[in-house]
């Protein structure tokens, strides 16, 4: 029932062990709510599999989102249960797609390992807070997004401010 | 094995069969790889055809997943010509269990096909070791039958096929086919003065070299000897309206020019291209010693069969050549490349080839102009396909 009300916390990690060593002894005490999966195509396949409305986070290489760009940005407009948080120590350039999505706060970039464990514990205790707090008891409320969506101008001037104010001089 | 199977395609129905997914009736066409996971985990599929473009991530991540979700169904891959390796590669069977994919096709195919392919197959997958072993031989017995041994180049047969299979493609949605035919200029002296080894290395380079120039769902051929095909096809921006007035009718036929003139940028930059390369192997000054000449035809402006228009590119090749060569022709339009000075013609390396060359063109072409006059322009496509053959100019 627990796992119902958190939802699935997915780790895209591969064989290479980088991130689940780190993670899988602070979830513990929640097993069955955190997996492991070997590729962004794995996790969508579980994520598929969950029933309606359950909220799924994916946790992974910030390469690993970047795999199928365009339609996965259309994956999380379809499921607004969904949040992601990508690890990316060396900054990286998002594709518009990708933007609108961080825009939208439903994809979270985090610089460190370290970062990237305390975002997951913070989904975790808000996910759980957002289920207490739904007036529906049937499941947690979804992500709250905002219906703006910002133009490919707006989004470079946010991602990418000193170039945007090269420009302008 | 009905009809009724459930079918899935992955990826973009108009690139894969150039028709609108509304007409595939009664399959579920997904535009990209995760939508078609998506699918996987709620319906048991029995066929999957996965137009291989569409995945731009890792290509084995995501069939592997797609066999793990479906693991009754069979995979399809669709794939350009350029992919054509790779799909090969995804195929084969690795000794490590089931390949990634059990058959590919080269794009386009008609929508008729991947029925014909549900219905034709048996429902289970094969996994005996036997019966992969029967398909992997199968393959390499396809393999020898479509292309050419020398370059890895598709064959004249598999183009005849591939020409026939577009063009009735093209009559349905109204595109445009333009087939270019060339070959090199004075071949037949290269390998004699040369040798016949170095006259394949040639033929092996230039193979590659248009390979090189064309765009991935183009089909380059070898039709025999020194003489290449390239089939270019690009579908319609719009769709035309059944009934058009008569000025709409001559723009229209204007606009099919185009095509041509289009595809004469690719041939034309090919044409530079062997004008500019080393064959160090034809001597030390190799480079701008060899020429190409080439004719252009359209679908349906010049022909509106696979015969009629090879017969019409072969027409236009014969005019470059009594132009002078190193040029392309497109057929019923004259000087459409003016041939080039050769490069380093000054430093001859091959004075007694050029010289014999020179001779034998002018002589031969004044016996052409001799014949040709009172010929008919159907005359000289007879004469093209029979005699032309045999005494290549």
């Amino acid at each position: 029932m627990k796992s119902q009300q958190i939802g699935i916390i997915l780790i895209i990690d591969g064989s290479d062990d980088f991130l689940w060593s780190d993670i899988s002894p602070i979830f513990d005490g929640l097993m069955g709510i955190c997996e492991r999966c070997g590729h962004l195509y794995e996790a969508i396949s579980i994520l598929s599999g969950t029933p309606e409305g359950t909220p799924v986070t994916i946790a992974g290489m910030a390469y690993e989102f970047m795999k199928e760009t365009g339609s996965f940005f259309a994956f999380l407009n379809k499921y607004p249960n969904l949040f992601c948080i990508a690890l990316d120590p060396v900054g990286r350039d998002y594709p518009y797609p990708l933007r609108q999505a961080i825009w939208h706060g439903q994809f979270l970039v985090c610089r460190s390992k370290e970062d990237l464990l305390h975002a997951l514990l913070w989904t975790v205790e808000n996910s759980c807070q957002r289920t207490i707090l739904s007036p529906q008891t049937k499941g947690p409320k979804p992500l709250e997004r905002s219906e703006y969506q910002l133009s490919q101008e707006e989004m470079d001037a946010l991602f990418n401010p000193l170039i945007a104010d090269d420009e302008v001089q | 094995m009905t009809k009724s199977n459930k079918i899935l395609l992955i990826g973009n129905a108009k690139k894969a069969f150039g028709i609108s997914p509304k007409d595939l009736n009664g399959v579920t066409v997904c535009d990209s790889v995760l939508i078609g996971i998506e699918q996987t985990q709620k319906i048991q599929f029995h066929e999957i055809f996965i137009v291989l473009s569409s995945i731009s991530g890792q290509i084995q991540q995501a069939l592997q997943t797609l066999r793990q979700s479906n693991p009754r169904a069979r995979l399809t891959l669709l794939a350009q010509m350029l992919e054509e390796p790779l799909a090969m590669g995804l195929v084969r069977n690795d000794g490590a269990g089931r390949p990634l994919a059990d058959d590919y096709q080269i794009c386009p195919i008609l929508p008729e096909t991947i029925f014909t392919i549900s219905t034709q197959r048996p429902a289970e997958p094969l996994t005996s070791e036997k019966e992969l072993e029967y398909q992997k031989r199968i393959r390499q017995l396809e393999m020898l039958a479509t292309e050419d041994d020398l370059t890895g180049l598709k064959n004249r047969r598999y183009l005849n096929q591939f020409l026939a299979q577009i063009l009735s493609l093209a009559r349905q949605y109204h595109f445009q086919v333009t087939l270019l035919l060339f070959d090199i200029d004075n071949f037949k002296q290269y390998n004699d003065l040369f040798g016949h080894a170095v006259g394949d290395d040639v033929l092996i380079q230039v193979g590659k070299m248009i390979r090189h120039c064309c765009r991935g769902h183009d089909v380059v051929s070898r039709m025999g000897g020194d003489e290449f095909a390239v089939v270019f096809w690009d579908l319609p921006e719009k769709q035309r309206p059944a009934e058009e007035k008569e000025e709409k009718a001559i723009e229209r036929r204007k606009a099919d020019r185009k095509h041509p003139r289009e595809t004469l940028f690719m041939a034309e930059r090919f044409r530079n291209e062997i004008a500019a390369a080393k064959f160090p192997l034809l001597g030390p000054s190799g480079q701008g010693k060899l020429t190409i000449s080439g004719g252009l035809a359209s679908f349906p402006t010049d022909g509106k069969t696979a015969k009629a228009l090879i017969a019409r590119a072969d027409e236009a090749m014969l005019e470059a050549k009594r132009q002078g060569k190193n040029q392309i022709v497109i057929i019923g339009e004259k000087n459409n490349s003016s041939p080039q000075p050769l490069l380093d013609t000054a430093a001859g390396s091959m004075p007694a080839l050029e010289k014999k060359q020179e001779s034998k063109t002018t002589a031969k072409t004044n016996q052409k102009e001799k014949r040709k006059k009172p010929a008919s322009s159907a005359t000289r496509i007879k004469s093209a396909s029979t005699a032309g053959r045999k005494k290549k100019l």
